[in-house]
């Protein structure tokens, strides 16, 4: 009986103690969290979307600071799609509609997840560490439903600000584009119309492209200076420096190079239109000096028609000088060298109808012997026309005709030890074989020495303009020559020229009228020599 | 980091400045739209600060 009371007791004030908690229980559910449960949803959800504003607004105001995407992310696949060039994308800061906008974004998703995660890490930690919190839990689920209406409203309140921006990001990205659209097409259309395109003059580079690379005064290269994700008006370069986009615009305000070998190209490269000439034809046949002999003549040419005439880089000049001296010394001309590929002998020519650069190439007669020479003159798959020099003294059917008695003007002549046909199969058939297309591409056939030619028995009747010269050479065996070469070209015209005389740009075989004729047909118009023998 | 500062260009914080004015307008319009009228959401921020409601044009 002793016994039985304390337990009686006990049970007694532990039934009490479980009905004391069950009525605090009702009453805390009933009387104050059913009451307050609309205060506590519209507290939380109004504090929801406050949160989800002001988690955005600190991310665009800065006081959160998402990652700046800026030139070391756009060489990333994770936040750019890899270009379509050789080349890694440039080093400039890409526009914000397709670069920070994600990072910003995801900063705000972010901002909203931590606002939200935060608190209910702290509870859960707090009632891991202390389980008897939750005897508690009809007040508990005060914060708890308060805390649920704030995140799920914290949630589509950054749905609903995301949706809002997005729907602004697409019409500001679709007006982006289509102005970066128009920019280019632009771009490009004026660039074709003019045949313009950007020539590296360097020795065994040659290389010649639509698109130069330009060099910001930081001296960073941007190889895709077009309106793109890097900018669509102006780009902001690594160093902070404002580059206008588009080539024609960068040509006129930027130094070009050359984006295979990063030479220096001459300002205006890639805005102007450029034409190719290699002049082709067998060892001491007379190319060099027919090209000093032209250049002079074109120099003399264009500055009498009120035009500009200037060698578009140092090296040019160099050769150009040499040129001159040596055409009008009536010195000896040095043999070019076999070692290696010719530079470029650049010129730009302004006139009041047109304005472009010239570029002639001169490679070693050696070079041209065999095919697996010429692989190495990158420069004949890009020409727009050649030049094939013909000296009349290495034609075996003149040679027979002038016999013993001109032996000594023969060797005045110097003539050109190979077959000019056989120098012109082995450089066709290459360029065929490189795809170049030749069908759309013009050839000048220049008959050159015609000082001497025309006082020698074989070419006299050349002096009085009758026969023409292209009847001349069929006449004396050229015929496989000329009918290879109008199968091989979309155009043929032959030329009688004498480099001895023709750097004047008047004289009747001046050098000129086949670089004037072949950068006509390029894009590039000069006028008309005049007073030129037919 | 580049002379363009650790926020990146210029014309970045130009777009942040129209996003935000953005989300200030998507907020006023649903507040608006919460509230029936635009002349008590404009008595309500004219009320928090004087120089607010004199921009308004409403004394709270």
């Amino acid at each position: 009986m002793d016994e039985l009371i304390p337990f009686l007791l006990g049970l007694v004030a532990v039934v009490l103690l479980v009905a004391l908690y069950v009525f605090l229980v009702s009453f805390v559910l009933t009387s104050l969290l059913w009451p307050s449960l609309p205060v506590l949803l519209l507290g939380g959800v109004v504090a929801g979307l406050v949160l989800a504003v002001a988690a955005v607004g600190a991310t665009l105001v800065g006081i959160r600071t998402p990652v700046v995407v800026g030139p070391a992310h756009v060489r990333h696949e994770r936040w750019f799609r890899p270009t379509r060039s050789p080349f890694p994308r440039d080093d400039a800061w890409p526009h914000y509609l397709v670069g920070q906008v994600r990072a910003d974004g995801l900063a705000a998703a972010r901002g909203v997840r931590d606002a939200v995660r935060g608190p209910w890490r702290w509870a859960g930690r707090h009632v891991r560490a202390t389980p008897a919190v939750l005897v508690a839990w009809p007040l508990l689920l005060f914060p708890v439903v308060a805390g649920g209406a704030a995140s799920v409203a914290a949630g589509a309140g950054l749905l609903g600000l995301l949706a809002v921006l997005g729907a602004a990001w697409a019409v500001a990205v679709t007006g982006w584009a289509a102005v970066a659209v128009l920019l280019r097409t632009g771009d490009r259309l004026l660039r074709v119309s003019r045949r313009a395109r950007a020539s590296c003059g360097r020795a065994g580079c040659n290389h010649v492209t639509d698109l130069p690379a330009f060099r910001c005064p930081c001296s960073r290269l941007h190889r895709d200076l077009r309106p793109g994700v890097l900018g669509v008006v102006f780009r902001r370069c690594a160093c902070d420096r404002l580059l206008p986009t588009t080539v024609l615009r960068a040509a006129s305000a930027l130094p070009a190079s050359c984006p295979l070998c990063d030479g220096l190209l001459p300002r205006g490269s890639g805005a102007l239109t450029d034409v190719r000439i290699p002049v082709l034809g067998p060892v001491s046949s007379g190319k060099s000096r027919f090209v000093a002999a032209a250049m002079l003549a074109l120099e003399r040419h264009v500055r009498a028609a009120d035009g500009e005439f200037a060698a578009a880089d140092d090296a040019s000049g160099r050769t150009l000088a040499a040129g001159a001296d040596l055409v009008t010394a009536a010195a000896p001309t040095v043999k070019t060298a076999a070692q290696r590929p010719p530079a470029a002998i650049s010129a730009r020519l302004g006139v009041p109808a047109t304005d472009g650069f010239l570029h002639v190439f001169d490679p070693a007669g050696e070079l041209l012997r065999d095919r697996e020479q010429s692989r190495g003159l990158p420069f004949l798959d890009e020409a727009q026309g050649f030049v094939l020099i013909v000296d009349p003294f290495s034609v075996p059917a003149v040679r027979a005709e002038l016999g013993p008695a001109y032996a000594e003007r023969l060797a005045q002549a110097c003539p050109a030890t190979d077959d000019p046909e056989a120098s012109y199969q082995v450089t066709a058939q290459w360029l065929r074989d490189a795809g170049a297309p030749l069908h759309r591409r013009a050839l000048a056939v220049v008959l050159v020495k015609a000082d001497l030619l025309v006082d020698l028995p074989p070419g006299r009747a050349l002096r009085e303009g009758v026969p023409e010269v292209r009847s001349w050479l069929l006449a004396h065996d050229l015929d496989h020559l000329v009918t290879a070469a109008e199968r091989d070209f979309g155009e043929v015209r032959c030329f009688l020229v004498s480099s001895l005389t023709g750097w004047r740009h008047d004289d009747p075989h001046t050098a000129l009228t086949p670089l004037v004729w072949l950068a006509g047909l390029a894009g590039l118009r000069l006028p008309e020599p005049v007073g030129v023998a037919p | 980091m580049t002379a363009a500062g650790s926020r990146g260009p210029r014309h970045v914080t130009a777009f942040r400045a129209a996003a935000l004015a953005l989300v200030v307008l998507a907020v006023a319009v649903t507040v608006r739209w919460g509230l029936g009228s635009w002349d008590l959401l404009l008595r309500i921020v004219g009320g928090a600060h004087p120089w607010l409601a004199g921009l308004v044009g409403i004394v709270p």
